[in-house]
């Protein structure tokens, strides 16, 4: 079975394919348009191919009642989140927005001095950064040539409403009250709506992981080989990395953890998912961007700040600090799961991922010699919200498993009420 | 529609619009590709101007906030307010190229003497 949110997981595709391909032109030095022009041919090529497989399918597959209903529901939710979200939105984004993600969209889109980007004298502007989101707004830009405003805007706006969307079709199927409160949850988080409208890459990072875990779930789970759910899982897998350096400790854990999965003979498409972003990610790395924070300050003499209890204070401190004031449902959520674990002995594999991710996140903080006071209050709020995305979908899906068996949540008493 | 437009039209308090206006006469007696040094104002409320000003260069130039003394030859962006010319700068220091201003504040390349 296929994952039911698909439609949306494809724009989160193209989103970066039309990255990727950009770069590929800056590295090629060919016109830039081309990347958006072949991503369009792209999407009419493989809409053509859905409505050929439409067309053919049995009946029991057809689109019907209930699929409006889902859509009609996620359209109505989605028309909230943009309300509120319009509120919060400012026009440059926030700090990193302007001086960091779109001044490095500026700097891509000339094909002649993008590489000025990897100038020392940028350094405080974290040139290492990978090209998911500049990439992004770059090839709109050169389309355009004009830096419309809109453009960053409206992929800040993208990131923030697919992550709902997608936890919406995903639960919709097991319990479309649970998905329903799941969307309210994120329309009435306005920490979520800020970090999402401020036009950083954190969001974004967020909802690679939650479509890297809906599409490694499913295949997991999967007896017959699905090739596009492969193919997608492999794709968002490298699409994490190549929209932020701290992806790798989300993936590590989850190539480990899902190793079975990702090995077995019938996922090989999984490989063909990952090529593509892979080598963009590697002449990247390899070719242009400069060493990273990590990798110019690491030393194994930091090994014995491990053994620093006053560094486990501060950081424990200001973390439960920032989950009361910022994170507060995390607590109920983290409960609810700890409880359903003890009760039923269910050990979720996403959960171990996104839970060994936290304990990297927070094991950087002790490992490196920086000042903890300014690191801590700069990003320790973004790298929960990358988290709290896919925490809080796994809390609504072990939500809508374990109440599924109720006449109230279950979807089945509704559709025989409404007669659908 | 009507809130992508304000998204759009949102431009008479945008402080990065203001000084991309600001500075934008000077780009004409700028090579492309090449570097210039920042000068001036760090602080306005949350924005800092170095990083206002690389964004608004980009990505034709290449803004430098140099660690090290600037020396004769090398060209500047100097963004000051009124009257504050001297905290910078000695009067014979800096040969100005351009100017403008936009009332708050003063936009200058120059080359050092």
């Amino acid at each position: 079975m296929r994952p039911k949110s698909l439609p949306v997981l494809f724009l989160c595709f193209h989103f970066c394919l039309i990255s990727i391909l950009y770069f590929f032109t800056l590295c090629l030095q060919v016109d830039g348009k081309c990347a958006l022009i072949a991503d369009i041919l792209l999407i009419i090529f493989t809409a053509w191919l859905f409505f050929m497989k439409a067309a053919k399918a049995e009946p029991q597959n057809a689109f019907g009642k209930r699929e409006v209903i889902d859509i009609f529901i996620w359209f109505i939710l989605s028309a909230g989140l943009l309300y509120s979200a319009q509120k919060i939105a400012s026009v440059n984004g926030d700090w990193d927005g302007w001086a960091m993600w779109n001044m490095h969209a500026r700097f891509l889109t000339s094909k002649e001095n993008w590489i000025l980007l990897f100038d020392p004298a940028l350094m405080s502007r974290s040139p290492d950064y990978p090209l998911n989101l500049p990439g992004f707004i770059s090839a709109f830009w050169v389309f355009s040539s004009h830096f419309i405003r809109t453009v960053p805007y409206l992929a800040a706006l993208f990131s923030t409403l697919v992550i709902p969307g997608i936890i919406y079709f995903e639960l919709s199927g097991k319990s479309r009250l649970v998905a329903i409160i799941a969307f309210l949850y994120f329309i009435l988080n306005s920490y979520y709506l800020t970090l999402g409208m401020a036009q950083y890459a954190d969001v974004l990072l967020g909802l690679f992981y939650l479509c890297s875990l809906v599409c490694i779930e499913r295949l997991s789970q999967n007896n017959k080989p699905d090739k596009v759910t492969a193919f997608l899982a492999g794709f968002f897998i490298v699409c994490v990395l190549w929209t932020k350096n701290e992806g790798l400790f989300f993936v590590v854990p989850l190539l480990l953890i899902f190793s079975k999965t990702i090995l077995k003979r019938s996922n090989s498409w999984i490989w063909m998912g990952m090529f593509i972003p892979l080598i963009a990610l590697l002449i990247f790395k390899l070719k242009y961007a400069t060493q990273n924070f990590g990798t110019s300050h690491f030393s194994l003499q930091y090994l014995g700040n491990f053994l620093k209890g006053e560094r486990y204070n501060i950081i424990g401190t200001f973390l439960w600090k920032l989950i009361k004031e910022q994170f507060a449902p995390l607590i109920y959520f983290a409960s609810f799961l700890l409880i359903y674990f003890l009760c039923f002995r269910k050990l979720n594999k996403s959960m171990i991922v996104v839970c060994t991710a936290f304990v990297l996140y927070l094991a950087i903080f002790v490992f490196f010699d920086f000042s903890l006071d300014w690191q801590l209050s700069t990003s320790l709020n973004r790298l929960l919200m990358q988290l709290a995305i896919p925490f809080a979908y796994l809390f609504f899906k072990t939500l809508a498993n374990a109440l599924c068996g109720l006449p109230l949540w279950n979807n089945n008493t509704w559709v025989k009420k409404l007669h659908l | 529609m009507m809130q992508l437009k304000k998204i759009e039209d949102e431009q008479p308090n945008d402080i990065l619009v203001n000084l991309e206006k600001g500075i934008r006469g000077a780009f004409p007696y700028l090579n492309k590709k090449q570097r210039v040094y920042y000068k001036g104002e760090m602080e306005a409320g949350n924005y800092e101007y170095y990083f206002l000003a690389t964004h608004a260069m980009a990505p034709w130039f290449l803004l430098e906030n140099k660690k090290l003394p600037l020396i004769k030859g090398d060209t500047v962006l100097f963004i000051y307010k009124p009257g504050a010319y001297t905290d910078y700068f000695r009067p014979d220091e800096l040969r100005s190229i351009w100017q403008n201003s936009d009332g708050r504040l003063i936009y200058l390349l120059g080359e050092m003497n």
